[in-house]
């Protein structure tokens, strides 16, 4: 059954997660103020399945049951469906302007269906059909769930096994008859609040001193033991205080992160999809990160798509549209935005079959699409805030505009040009601010792999041996095969004859 | 009769290994077989082969979708497809050998 948006809201009534923000229990996450604007977010991700304009992208046929599920639970089958998914991702951006969550448990259902029938081919182990199961679920309720792969790691050049307290990566510390216990904590867990299911990964390769930290699972978001503590964000509280201030009141920014702990929590046998091979964690690390850096050129660029839009808002609003330094940079962001929605687009068309059957985003293209977009929303963000001016960070507050006594005042000398209301250009610095200075930048930098984590994958797979055996081609140090055909002698042979008859005249 | 081994080569845009290497081990391991390449859109080049290899240079596959470009317009004989989407330095040249020497067992 697809869950739209309000159906998704009230899904969240039936679970009880342990949940802390600011000194407090949260007793209703649907209830939660400050949780409401990543709720609609990720509420659009079931509303949009519904909509007749959009769900071509928003849904699909599942390959195990032949219903119709919303894409975000289905498994790729085609290069058509990696193409869909970022078409999906950046129409998400758009209606939202923020994160949206629920790609990361989406990627990790689809690098857990490719792992699992690769571990179980080599380890003769059960995980995929175990792995199924739990998808025919997910599918068929139409569930959220988070991706939990980064771990804290305490000391960052240690291992897992190395660190002083072991729980500073998510492990095994009991295997009984009926299932395994684990400890750990992971950090940074989008929309981990509004999510029915976890799933968890390990976040690095692994050596057999590792075995215990090589685990994946599933549990309920409300399951014994689990606990999350909601993270702060800048000026998240200015979402207490109105609609204006916070800039994106209803979808929020970025998308709303916990830290997770793992207080013992026992985990069922059938909810098991690795427990020991430490040499599938990196492969299962990797496709995962393909899948996720995938995104970023869509997801971002929809959030750019909306920044591109608020700023020629304001230069509307300001009344300095039509110069040419400004149409300039506007065009620049646009150049931007685009480069990144290309890299997503050519990964999703370069991607491939795997030996499961789902396909998978070309894993170089990937890496360069995420790294890319380490860096291009810097860029446009001081493009934005250039084209926005000061008031981007020093427009009063919504308290005094409503205040009867300051109201008047703002309402003259913050206005802009004739015809457009002084509240409408709050609105849109407000907006400018949130998209182009708040937490959208150090996700982009940071969400999916800190940017080091990608040079590292696209090294390795740069195949520089065949670039030099090129360079020796080219600069006549190998035979070149196709020139000696071209000619119709060898190289040696040409040019010598050449200088000869140069030299002859 | 010595078996026809048709070869057709992925565009080769950006390839991850030098793909002529499997040709080179095929030829090397199997001397009695008959190796030749099949040109994008030879029908003919398809039908007289008793296994079609399809070379790769990365795991985009492009070989595979040439191939069954070709054999859409082919209705009949039936032919084993070999495709090798996935060979670069990890694999084994054996590997390669022994998976080759399955398909042949299973064309007898
Ligand atoms: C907004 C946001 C949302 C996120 N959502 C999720 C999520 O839903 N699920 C999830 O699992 N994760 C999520 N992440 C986590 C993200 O993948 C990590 O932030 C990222 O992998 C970096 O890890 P870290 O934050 O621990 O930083 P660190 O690992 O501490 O990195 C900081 C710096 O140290 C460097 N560094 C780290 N280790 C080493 C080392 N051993 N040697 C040399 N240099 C090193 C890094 O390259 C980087 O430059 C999210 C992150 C953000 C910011
Ligand atoms: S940052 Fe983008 S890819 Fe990641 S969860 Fe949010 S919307 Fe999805």
């Amino acid at each position: 059954m697809m869950m739209n948006g309000k159906e998704y809201i009230e899904s969240l009534r039936k679970y009880r997660p342990t949940i802390y923000f600011m000194g407090r229990k949260i007793e209703s996450v649907a209830d939660e103020p400050m949780f409401r604007p990543h709720i609609h977010a990720a509420a659009m991700t079931y509303e949009l399945a519904h909509d007749a304009r959009y769900e071509d992208i928003m849904t699909a046929t599942s390959h195990l049951t032949g219903e119709k599920i919303n894409r975000f639970t289905h498994i790729h089958q085609s290069v058509d469906d990696l193409v869909k998914k970022v078409r999906m991702m950046r129409l998400l951006g758009q209606k939202t302007g923020t994160c949206f969550q629920r790609c990361v448990g989406f990627d990790a259902l689809n690098a857990l269906y490719i792992t699992t029938y690769d571990v179980d081919k080599k380890h003769g182990t059960d995980y995929h059909q175990r792995f199924v199961d739990f998808l025919k679920y997910v599918q068929r309720n139409d569930l959220m769930c988070v991706g939990a792969m980064t771990d804290v790691k305490g000391d960052r050049s240690l291992r897992p096994h190395q660190q002083k307290d072991p729980d500073l990566y998510v492990h095994v510390v009991e295997r009984r008859e009926d299932g395994i216990v684990v400890r750990g904590a992971k950090a940074h867990q989008t929309g981990a609040v509004n999510s029915h299911e976890v799933i968890v990964m390990p976040t690095r390769a692994l050596g057999p001193e590792d075995k215990d930290y090589a685990v994946s699972f599933a549990v309920p978001i409300d399951a014994e033991g689990l606990i999350n503590i909601f993270s702060r964000q800048t000026n998240d509280t200015r979402r207490l205080d109105g609609d204006i201030d916070c800039g994106n009141a209803k979808y929020g920014i970025v998308g709303g992160e916990t830290l997770m702990i793992f207080n013992d929590v026992f985990v069922p046998w059938e909810r098991v999809f690795m427990c020991g091979e430490y040499d599938f964690a990196a492969q299962l690390v990797e496709t995962f990160a393909t899948f996720h850096r995938q995104n970023y050129g869509g997801c971002k660029v929809g959030v750019a798509d909306v920044l591109i839009g608020a700023t020629a808002n304001l230069a509307e609003y300001n009344g300095v549209a039509k110069a040419s330094h400004i149409v300039d940079k506007l065009t620049e962001m646009i150049h931007l935005a685009e480069t990144c929605w290309c890299c997503s687009l050519a990964c999703s068309y370069e991607g491939y079959k795997t030996p499961s059957g789902a396909y998978v985003p070309n894993p170089m293209l990937a890496n360069v699409t995420k790294l890319n977009v380490t860096r291009f929303p810097y860029e446009w963000s001081r493009l934005a805030q250039d084209i926005a001016g000061g008031f981007v960070i020093t427009t009063p507050s919504e308290k005094d505009l409503r205040n009867p006594e300051t109201r008047e005042l703002i309402e003259k000398y913050m206005k802009g040009v004739d015809g457009v209301e002084t509240e409408h250009r709050l609105r849109m610095f407000r907006l400018v601010e949130n998209l182009a200075i708040g937490a959208q930048l150090p996700e982009s930098m940071h969400g999916a792999g800190s940017p080091q984590a990608q040079k590292i994958m696209i090294w390795r797979r740069g195949s520089v041996d065949m670039k030099k055996e090129l360079a020796k081609i080219i600069a006549g140090v190998s035979k070149d095969e196709h020139f000696r055909k071209i000619v119709g002698k060898s190289e040696e042979e040409f040019f010598k004859e050449m200088l000869k008859k140069i030299k002859n005249g | 009769m010595a078996v026809k081994i048709g070869i057709k080569y992925c565009g080769g845009c950006n390839p991850a290994f030098r793909r002529e290497k499997i040709e080179e081990i095929l030829r090397e391991s199997f001397p009695e077989a008959h190796f030749f390449h099949i040109s994008s859109g030879d029908l003919e080049g398809l039908k007289k082969a008793d296994v079609v290899v399809g070379i790769s240079g990365c795991k985009r596959g492009c070989a595979v979708e040439s191939i069954n470009s070709i054999s859409q317009n082919f209705d009949g004989t039936v032919m084993t497809v070999m495709t090798v989407i996935s060979i670069d330095e990890e694999r084994e040249r054996g590997d390669l050998v022994a998976q080759f020497k399955g398909v042949l067992e299973e064309l007898k």
